[in-house]
């Protein structure tokens, strides 16, 4: 009889379990990383009765969460790869935004720049003319300001979203090693504490990849990188930043029973991840490039404008500051013994990618182009120097072996672009040499060209400012030979050169050269002068400022005359180079965080097909527990019954 | 059997709508700004060929420009140039006139003189003529050194250059806005001449028919004369009596010398006796030489005004205008040149501007047949989110 008794009571607990753990399954059913959970009901052990096995009721063995590890781990793979492509993707898409926008790109300003040097050619002695020239050139500057600031701006907010992440990286690895040793000591199944470690590994999935490996006494250990362990049980380490030797980035430090180690390069995956790989492919690419643009029209005009003449008849100096080298370029640590210096060489050459320098020992070094990993090797004793791509490096000191610096030669550029030129006047849009025929040549279709400045070091221009030093005069002493004469002392300066129609007249076979070019063409007589002389007074003469215009269209850029290649593009041909480079990578990012996304809601559903809440389905075990849990009751009712009839027959 | 939890449920409809959404902002964007292309990596390629275009589209329109001013500077040339033709027509008039010996007296070429000498004035402003700038237009590249300006002696002297601005009219083609005062009114050519001055006779007997010949014509027998000056005034009248044909022409240099002149050619001489001609056997070859336009009106006014050959400077005057008529001709040609780089120009900047709209510009009929569709699945997706959330075995309960 009593047994009866018993079974009821054992059901009625065991579904009054029931009952309770479906009501929290229904509570939590919006829960965050909560896993519904089941009540797993036995039979209690059989009495022996002879040879029969009488049942005794039912009872809980033990209460499950359902749970699908691999599922898990899918899923906290697909967050590590949507949040690294959501990152990368956000950060993007704002830099995209800005180069290619009217309003705020460099390719409408520089259109402006180049059209207002057309408008001084058109008109070179409006001073008028010149000044829009000179406000052009700044508004192409403030440009390359506004873009440069963006970059280290978005540079910045990197910086300090990397350091908000380490920390909470460090804070959660704190938190998973107190729940792993709550884990450990509480016995059978902490469900909720489970559910609760496993959302703190998710949301550091968010923020990095990790790999997990579960212990037997139920901790579960987090690495990070290639290896790092984050959690090993009640143990944690953690990460934070650290400002790199540029000054500029954050390194990532693990911090591990306080060793520090950088592991920025090892870091994958996550927000981290995206934030990283936005930083190293599109960050530093697209401000190298940029940098590189800069240094090409500072180069080109520079150059150009130098040949030149302005208003008041001085030679032309820079029309923008030279590239500094010594911010930002050569990044040593603090530690470094020897010494790297850096000299542009020829910016045509120059690529937009960095570069390491390692001293190998002896007298080797390494360098080592980062785009593509192209080596160029220097053996030779320090100091020494070695030319690549369109720099020098000045090596000397002594370093330690295995010493690494990193040159960025097109990096800073934007942010040290300036106009040198203040006065409109000193736009050099005159060429300075004239030449001209005398006025009683008597070959009539003897003619001069106009002539074009090659090199305005020659002593030529130098020696005596406003003049050339000497003015020459070249006399035909037949049809077919001609005399190089000082103009002012009449003094022959080379005699009897065969004479070629349209042929370049310097140097000449007894190597005069005086930093300029010309031809003569035709058929000039015995006798016939030509003359070239400063161009004084020559003020409306616009030679150089259509040769400046002419920088426009030509190839200036990305050459690589190691190689025997010419220079490939324009400078608007490089920055559009850049605003594809960013908008593919974004374009790409875009459509890696949809499949990604679209993989993540898949897995999400997957996981949540095995450990999510449905309320019907609750509902329906509500019902069935609730009506178990009446019959349970309806037995215990009829023990009772049982027991009363009992009674009854014994009064009789 | 597949479970779906009641939080994917929500979850999907919520985010199935924030797609929806945010399809349809982009679409929204496009339309607001009819373009198709609202950041470079809605299409890179697309975003850097419409870089490629504008800045191509911003060249051709910098090239109209600049062909603007070279046509309003050349036109400015070509009505100076109008102007001095017609002065050195008017000037060669009056040296024709002059010419003709005995038909006016002193007083009237005096006059006639003097209005070349004026013209003479007008020329000189006109060659220094500036333009709205203020820069002298035949000044070379010393567009601010006026370019011509007279010396006492009656002489001009040129301060400019042999500079030639050329302005940019296409991307490899240039053209100049002017020319200089040197190749226009400086380096002119001069007509042929040939002058050649005898001695004084010193014999005064007859001269025989064929004695003296001039470019192989006699000049006939000449009777004796007293003394050296009547020798000389026989010698230039018999020469002048033939100078028709033999297109020489004697004047008196001193009163007992002769000069020979010959503005067509050379001067053949063949005299027996140099001492009852002055003049020796030879031949004297024409020449031609440069002067400036001034200094030959100048010349042909003081001859006219001495009653001198002015044969020699209206030849001058002629090369002159030709000279003159050259340039102006190439300044046709260069405005010629421009209208014709001009419709070029146009051509490229409208195809460059279709080009540019057929990459960037948006095709509305697409977009606003997307933007409805994009409207009915956003709605689909909230009546399928109300419809969804309103199920619940709760209800039966």
């Amino acid at each position: 009889m009593s047994e009866i008794l018993n079974i009821g009571v054992s059901a009625l607990l065991a579904y009054q379990r029931s009952l309770a753990t479906t009501g929290h399954n229904i509570s939590n059913a919006n829960t965050e990383g909560y896993n519904r959970q089941r009540v797993d009901l036995a039979t209690r052990v059989p009495q022996q009765l002879g040879d029969s096995w009488v049942g005794t009721g039912v009872q809980v063995t033990q209460i499950t969460r359902q749970y699908d590890e691999f599922l898990a781990s899918s899923v906290r793979s697909s967050l590590s790869a949507t949040n690294e492509m959501e990152t990368y993707y956000s950060n993007a898409s704002r830099l995209d935004g800005l180069l290619a926008d009217s309003d705020t790109g460099l390719d409408p300003a520089m259109q402006d720049f180049f059209s207002a040097i057309s408008e001084v050619a058109d008109d070179p002695t409006s001073i008028a003319a010149r000044q829009v020239l000179l406000l052009e050139a700044q508004s192409m500057i403030d440009r390359f300001y506004d873009l440069n600031n963006e970059i280290n701006e978005s540079r910045r907010q990197l910086n300090n979203e990397l350091t908000s992440i380490t920390s909470e990286i460090s804070s959660i690895a704190s938190n998973l090693a107190d729940l792993n040793g709550q884990i450990i000591t509480a016995s059978g199944n902490p469900n909720d504490l489970l559910d609760e470690r496993d959302l703190l590994i998710n949301r550091l999935s968010e923020l990095v990849s990790v790999s997990t490996v579960e212990q037997r006494d139920g901790a579960v250990n987090v690495f990070v990188g290639n290896g790092q362990s984050l959690v090993t049980g009640v143990r944690y380490s953690s990460l934070s930043t650290a400002v790199n030797a540029d000054g500029n980035n954050m390194d990532i430090v693990y911090t591990n029973q306080g060793a520090s180690q950088v592991v920025t390069d090892f870091i994958t995956g996550g927000e981290v991840g995206g934030l990283l790989n936005f930083r190293s492919e599109i960050l530093d690419t697209s401000q190298n490039m940029l940098g590189l643009v800069a240094l090409g029209i500072t180069d080109e005009l520079n150059t150009q404008h130098q040949r030149g003449m302005d208003l008041d008849g001085n030679l032309g100096g820079l029309m923008f500051s030279a590239p500094q080298t010594s911010q930002g370029v050569v990044i040593q640590s603090s530690a470094a013994t020897g010494t790297v210096g850096f000299a542009y060489d020829d910016i045509t050459d120059l690529t937009s990618s960095d570069y390491s320098l390692i001293y190998n020992g002896g007298t080797s070094y390494t360098l080592t182009r980062l785009s593509d990993d192209t080596t160029f090797a220097l053996d030779t004793a320090v100091p020494a120097s070695l030319t690549n791509d369109g720099f020098t490096l000045n090596l000397a000191g002594a370093p330690a072996i295995g010493e690494t610096s990193y040159i960025r030669p097109t990096r800073a550029a934007a942010g040290y672009l300036s106009l040198n030129l203040t006065d409109p006047r000193e736009v050099a849009a005159a060429a300075p040499i004239v030449t001209a025929a005398a006025s009683g040549n008597t070959g009539t279709t003897g003619a001069i060209s106009a002539g074009e400045v090659t090199d305005i070091t020659n002593a030529s221009f130098t020696t005596t400012a406003g003049a050339l030093t000497p003015p020459i005069t070249i006399r035909f002493t037949s049809a077919t030979t001609y005399d190089i004469i000082n103009t002012t002392t009449s003094a022959t300066l080379e005699a009897g050169i065969a004479y070629t129609p349209g042929a370049d007249v310097f140097p000449t076979p007894g190597a005069l050269d005086y930093g300029y070019q010309l031809q003569i063409t035709g058929a000039p007589a015995t006798g016939d002068e030509f003359t070239v002389g400063y161009n004084t007074d020559g003020i409306g003469d616009n030679r150089n400022a259509l040769a400046m215009g002419q920088i426009q269209t030509a190839n200036v850029l990305l050459g690589d005359s190691t190689n025997g290649l010419a220079a490939t593009t324009t400078i608007q041909g490089t920055y559009a180079q850049l605003i594809a480079d960013v908008g593919t990578k974004t374009n790409v990012a875009e459509s890696n965080y949809n499949s990604q996304k679209a993989m993540l809601d898949f897995n999400e559903t997957q996981f949540s097909s095995v450990s999510g809440v449905n309320l019907d389905e609750e509902a329906a075990n509500l019902v069935r527990f609730q009506q178990a849990y009446q019959a349970a009751a309806q037995v215990i009712s009829v023990s009772n019954t049982l027991f009363d009839s009992l009674l009854g027959a014994v009064r009789r | 059997m597949y479970r779906i939890s009641t939080r994917t449920m929500t979850d999907q409809s919520i985010s199935s709508m924030l797609e929806q959404q945010a399809k349809m902002a982009k679409t929204q964007l496009q339309l607001s700004t009819g373009k198709r292309i609202v950041t470079p990596s809605d299409d890179p390629t697309g975003a850097v060929r419409v870089v490629d275009l504008k800045s191509a589209i911003g060249r051709v329109e910098q090239y109209q420009l600049n062909a603007d001013r070279a046509t309003n500077r050349l036109e400015q040339e070509e009505s100076v140039l109008f102007s001095v033709t017609n002065l050195l027509q008017r000037a060669r008039v009056l040296g024709v006139q002059g010419n003709n010996t005995g038909v006016y007296s002193a007083e009237e070429t005096k006059a006639m003189a003097d209005e070349i000498r004026l013209l003479v004035d007008e020329l000189e402003g006109l060659a220094n003529t500036r333009d709205s700038n203020g820069d002298y237009i035949f000044s070379g590249y010393k567009s601010g050194t006026k370019p011509f300006t007279r010396t006492a002696s009656d002489t001009y002297t040129y301060s400019g250059d042999q500079g030639q601005r050329q302005l940019q009219i296409s991307a490899d083609r240039t053209i100049a806005d002017g020319d200089n005062g040197f190749d226009l009114f400086v380096n002119v050519d001069t007509g042929s001449w040939a002058s050649v001055t005898g001695v004084a006779a010193s014999s005064f007997a007859a001269i025989a028919d064929g004695d003296l010949t001039i470019n192989g014509i006699s000049v006939g027998g000449i009777p004796a004369a007293a003394d050296a000056t009547e020798r000389a005034s026989q010698i230039v009248d018999a020469i002048n009596a033939i100078s028709d044909s033999t297109n020489v022409s004697a004047e008196l240099a001193t009163g007992s010398t002769v000069t020979l002149s010959s503005s067509d050619g050379d001067i053949d001489i063949a005299a027996a006796s140099t001492a009852a001609t002055g003049l020796t056997t030879g031949t004297t070859a024409a020449t031609t030489g440069t002067r400036n336009i001034f200094e030959t009106l100048l010349q042909l006014a003081s001859t006219l005004e001495s009653n001198g050959q002015v044969d020699r400077y209206l030849n001058d005057l002629t090369e002159a205008m030709d000279n003159v008529s050259e340039v102006h001709s190439l300044v046709g040609a260069r405005l010629n040149a421009i209208d014709e780089q001009n419709e070029v120009n146009a051509d490229i900047q409208l195809v460059l501007e279709e080009h540019l709209s057929d990459v960037e510009d948006l095709d509305y009929t697409e977009a606003i047949s997307r933007f409805n569709q994009q409207t009915v699945a956003l709605q689909a997706a909230q009546q399928a989110y109300v419809q969804v959330k309103s199920l619940s075995l709760f209800n039966y309960l």
